[in-house]
């Protein structure tokens, strides 16, 4: 196992980049699940889904932890790439945040309305865009943080920046001083 | 308990710190007047007041440049002489943040989104002190709720026992129908369990030409002829092996479908049964130092030993009181090592 220390600085990027940006949407509740249909290979249009399956889908997943998100890719090279959205009429159970006697059947949520979003030949904020006109979702964003963690970063930065100065200043001096010693032996010799 | 190593690290270097911070700032209001006394004084003071900051031996002047060569040369005597480690590097991760199961399993479920949720497991690995070349861990377990169901299971038995069977998880079951078809080549399943009634009658068959090549063959030696075959079927699909490699213990402990309660339960017992593991290595000393819950496309995260967060939003927000409450909580098995 890596060391916690380095272990946790890593995962503090992966976290806030799954918690921020294109994607993190808060979707309605009506809405039960989110279906992905698209090829293996990204030729002809199929790069823009990929890269919306790989980059906004997990931010969607995140903050909408309910609605279920299948991708079915296909082995062709041509064909359509679509996103479905399922809408219900059925509620979610409300006592399943408290999660205690939930062990019965899972509700099956059946799917009133569907709507497609064509994907081919899109950006992934493209297609993101229309998702959040289509659904009404709202956007999230993260709270700022505190002004003394913003105070230590800043300190931290310019402590960082002033120990890079001084080693670059350092190495500057090394290096003129290498060059002067080769000149002086080139004119000796 | 595993961290009381980790602290006694940390009491160890606080002390030292705050003492060459302090230093400085102690030390300015007097280095005018420090400076001024310096030529006509003796060294002697000069030497109280230094020794007063540092335990190190001040240096007399002017041999500055072969003390240090000195110290260098005997630095690097030290480590030559420096003993290989006995045991696996532990870490002191007591004031890092960590993660109730619930909120790991959210963004576990987000980095894994579209993957298979039979094939994606979720997987712990529980870091543990121990020597190098000692005994290691290593055991099987069954986990409440089982991880690996692909295998498919083949149960010879009719009436209430077929009943049973098909319950417990058992794919094919029967008796005459199920030999005809193994005879015409039908073989879909990876065991076979025979019920110890209808033993006689499946050994006239002469199916043990088609069985026993592919190992398939039950017998009362192997303990696949059984009076109640239901109660085996379990334990087959369920049980998965585990052992120690680098002074971690991984194991794969659910599918990524299942619910926090199934996952934690699942915890629960095998962190139970490798304390007692633990604790049945008598000689040396074994201790649980982290326990981290990962899968098998996502980051892994340091287990707090909570269920769920209550009130809090921000990952790097950890209140200590918390984490203790909850170490405390989780380290029931633990303790009992320690």
């Amino acid at each position: 196992m890596p060391s916690p220390t380095s272990r946790l600085r890593w995962l503090r990027a992966k976290l806030y980049s799954v918690r921020n940006g294109t994607g993190a949407a808060i979707l309605p509740p009506n809405i039960s699940r989110i279906a992905l249909s698209f090829n293996y290979k990204s030729n002809n249009g199929h790069m823009g889904p990929r890269k919306f399956f790989r980059e906004c889908l997990p931010r969607l997943k995140y903050h909408n932890p309910e609605v279920d998100m299948t991708v079915l890719r296909k082995d062709a090279l041509e064909g359509p790439a679509t996103l479905t959205i399922h809408f219900t009429d059925t509620p979610l159970p409300a006592d399943s945040k408290s999660g205690k006697k939930k062990q019965a059947a899972p509700i099956v949520r059946e799917t009133s309305s569907t709507i497609d979003i064509d994907m081919l030949n899109r950006y992934p904020d493209d297609i993101m865009a229309e998702l959040v006109e289509k659904t009404s979702a709202t956007l999230y964003s993260e709270p700022p943080r505190p002004k003394e963690l913003e105070e230590e970063a800043e300190y931290l930065a310019v402590k960082r920046e002033n120990e890079l100065k001084e080693k670059y200043k350092l190495q500057r001096a090394d290096r003129r001083k290498n060059k002067d010693d080769k000149l002086k032996d080139a004119i000796l010799a | 308990m595993a961290s009381s190593i980790s602290i006694c690290r940390a009491c160890l270097t606080r002390p030292s710190t705050t003492l060459m911070g302090s230093t400085p700032r102690l030390l300015r209001p007097t280095s005018d007047i420090q400076r001024l006394l310096l030529p006509t004084t003796s060294t002697v003071q000069s030497l109280i007041l230094t020794s007063a900051f540092s335990t190190t031996p001040a240096l007399p002047a002017g041999g500055g440049a072969v003390n240090r060569a000195k110290m260098k040369s005997s630095k690097l005597k030290q480590t030559k002489k420096k003993k290989a480690k006995t045991h696996f590097k532990i870490w002191n991760h007591a004031e890092l943040p960590k993660y109730a199961l619930t909120e790991a399993m959210r963004y576990i479920r987000a980095f894994e989104v579209g993957n298979d949720l039979r094939q994606a497991k979720y997987d712990l690995a529980v870091k543990i002190y121990t020597v190098k070349n000692g005994p290691a861990v290593k055991n099987r377990i069954q986990l409440p709720k089982a991880v690996n169901t692909d295998i498919r299971i083949c149960v010879f038995a009719d009436g209430k026992k077929a009943e049973a069977a098909r319950e417990a998880g058992a794919v094919v079951v029967g008796t005459k129908d199920v030999w005809e078809q193994i005879k015409e080549g039908v073989i879909n399943f990876d065991r076979v369990i025979c019920a110890s009634d209808v033993f006689q009658e499946f050994q006239k068959t002469g199916l043990g030409r088609v069985l026993g090549p592919r190992g398939l063959m039950p017998s009362p030696r192997t303990g696949t002829v059984v009076t109640n075959p239901a109660a085996i079927i379990s334990a087959m699909i369920g049980a998965s092996e585990y052992r120690e490699r680098q002074g971690v213990v991984r194991i794969a402990i659910g599918q990524l479908g299942f619910t926090p309660d199934e996952l934690r339960d699942n915890i629960k017992v095998f962190m139970d049964q490798l304390a007692k593991d633990l604790a049945r290595i008598e000689d040396f000393d074994k201790r649980i130092n982290e326990v981290v819950l990962g899968s098998t496309h996502s980051p892994s995260f340091s287990l707090s030993g909570e269920f769920e967060n209550i009130g809090r939003e921000e990952d790097f927000d950890i209140t200590p009181e918390a984490v203790e409450g909850a170490e405390a909580t989780e380290a029931t098995p633990v303790a009992a090592v320690a």
